[in-house]
């Protein structure tokens, strides 16, 4: 005899709960978390059935990640996704310890779209700064001796000028 | 505060110009930059960001930046450049094959002030094209060459064409095939995985032509012919000008130049090795309608979504995304011009480098 699946409880196999660093519950769909290369691995050996811990990951940090895999599992145009993309990192970048810790969580979860999308952002924000402008706004402290500086201010000069 | 790898990933983005001065930030960063690993990730993530006109008649060249964050050459590249080259033959992510004044290949990277010398293929003449440059992997490329030449076995004039790979520093004959193609024009070119296309015009009359495309085959060695779209069969040729180009989803594109009504058209074959070959029209931009007087000329496609042309000796830059045209630098001469994209990179040219310093 044939068992009857109803659409509901199909879908309601399809779910997985997340659990963040700080204990807050994520309830998505399978394909969504399936985005990150290593919650799939976890999910092919121990099943979907138990939560999954992520315990590298905060609960504000995890809310915005599953947001872009849900979105990205959609399967929209280029053009929508780019768009959406882009308003995603704008709204990201403007807290840097925000945006660094979901840097550091996409390569955690291993998630290459998102590992590469926030890395072109960050370019873009290197982009258009000198190097004192960088050290300032991430804190980095130049470790270079005078000698090393120089060498490379004298090699590297022409980098240096305007057009 | 940002873990090594983390940086890694982010830096193979920036152009290299700014990654130069980006080593004065830290000993990390220093480390970093200098790494050869980050500089062959760098290379995949290039997008042609600059262009360098050639000026054949006086070989001087000039550099237009399009986008000034990635421009810069050293100024001993230029020199040397002007020094030596007769001609610029193709460029390949931030390299430059010219064909020197010893006539020898010389590939230059202008960034890293290195070149090396290919000398031409076994008992070459004068009348050597390059027809495409194609990276094989991180490191090497190859190039195909094609020669004029009479056959000796037929007495036809014909095509020979040879393949150069800068991994083991060897020419490759390919093959001779009869042609009545006499000249190949080396920007209008394009090197798609494994085929080489060039439009070819014949005259039927004065003032009327045809316009036909050809395709080599270099796995099966082999010269096929490109389906065009039927108005191209008869043309006044002095008013159409054709370049092939790739479309960066890897279609075969092509750059119709309506010079008399100011036109530019761009056609798109999605498969273009498959036997059903259809021509899309795609694009169509009225120079007319950025208040543009004068006759387009020498096109090329700059990053996924430029089209660089010149019109009274003013080079545009016309972006396919925001329908609109910037003008960017002056042609010095008004003929024989033509942009070539460059970008900066740190590919290596060869395996054997020597530096543009020691020529001095």
């Amino acid at each position: 005899m044939a068992t009857i699946i109803t659409k509901e409880q199909q879908e309601k196999e399809k779910m997985v709960t997340l659990v963040s660093s700080d204990s807050e519950k994520f309830v998505v769909e399978q394909k969504v978390a399936e985005k990150s290369h290593v919650i799939k691995m976890v999910m092919n050996c121990c099943g979907i059935e138990s939560p999954i811990p992520v315990r590298r990951v905060k609960g504000d940090i995890l809310k915005s990640i599953l947001e872009y895999c849900e979105k990205h599992s959609k399967g929209e145009a280029q053009e929508v996704m780019e768009k959406w993309d882009k308003e995603y990192m704008d709204k990201a970048e403007k807290d840097l310890v925000f945006f660094h810790d979901l840097m550091l969580a996409s390569h955690f979860l291993h998630i290459q779209e998102l590992v590469d999308l926030i890395a072109v952002t960050f370019a873009g924000m290197l982009k258009m700064k000198s190097p004192e402008e960088i050290r300032q706004k991430f804190n980095i402290n130049n470790d270079l001796t005078k000698e090393q500086e120089e060498h490379i201010m004298t090699t590297f000069g022409w980098a240096f000028q305007p057009i | 505060m940002v873990p090594e790898d983390c940086l890694m990933e982010i830096l193979q983005w920036l152009p290299a110009k700014t990654l130069c001065k980006l080593k004065t930030v830290s000993k990390t960063f220093l480390k970093l930059i200098s790494d050869p690993f980050i500089q062959t990730l760098h290379a995949n993530h290039v997008k042609t960001g600059i262009s360098i006109i050639n000026i054949t008649r006086s070989t001087t060249f000039e550099i237009i930046p399009i986008d000034h964050d990635v421009f810069s050459i050293p100024t001993e590249s230029l020199l040397f450049l002007t020094k030596y080259s007769r001609k610029i033959m193709a460029t390949l992510r931030g390299l430059i094959v010219f064909k020197s004044s010893l006539n020898d290949f010389r590939v230059l990277n202008p960034f890293t002030k290195n070149f090396s010398i290919i000398s031409p293929p076994p008992g070459m003449l004068m009348h050597y094209m390059v027809l495409g440059l194609r990276s094989i992997n991180d490191k090497d490329y190859e190039m195909i060459c094609a020669i004029n030449k009479i056959s000796k076995s037929s007495g036809n004039p014909a095509l020979e064409f040879w393949r150069y790979l800068s991994g083991d520093m060897s020419w490759e004959y390919l093959a001779e095939v009869d042609s009545i193609v006499r000249c190949i024009v080396l920007h209008l070119a394009v090197f798609l995985s494994g085929f080489v296309f060039w439009p070819v015009s014949f005259r039927l009359n004065i003032t009327d032509g045809e316009y036909q495309g050809i395709v080599f085959d270099i796995e099966r060695r082999r010269l096929e012919s490109v389906l065009l779209p039927e108005e191209f069969s008869r043309v006044r040729i002095r008013q159409i000008e054709l370049s092939f180009t790739a479309w960066p989803d890897g279609s075969l594109c092509m750059i119709q130049n309506k010079k008399k009504e100011r036109r530019i058209v761009i056609w798109l074959m999605r498969s273009p090795f498959s036997s059903q070959m259809e021509w899309i029209k795609v694009h169509e931009i009225n120079l007319r309608d950025f208040g543009l007087k004068g006759k387009p000329s020498c096109h090329t496609m700059i990053r996924d979504e430029l089209l660089v042309f010149s019109t009274n000796n003013s080079v545009r830059v016309y972006s396919f995304y925001e329908h609109s045209v910037k003008k960017v630098g002056r042609f010095k001469e008004s003929q024989r011009d033509f942009v070539i994209p460059y970008v900066g990179t740190f590919l290596p040219c060869g395996k054997v480098e020597q530096s543009i310093m020691s020529m001095e």
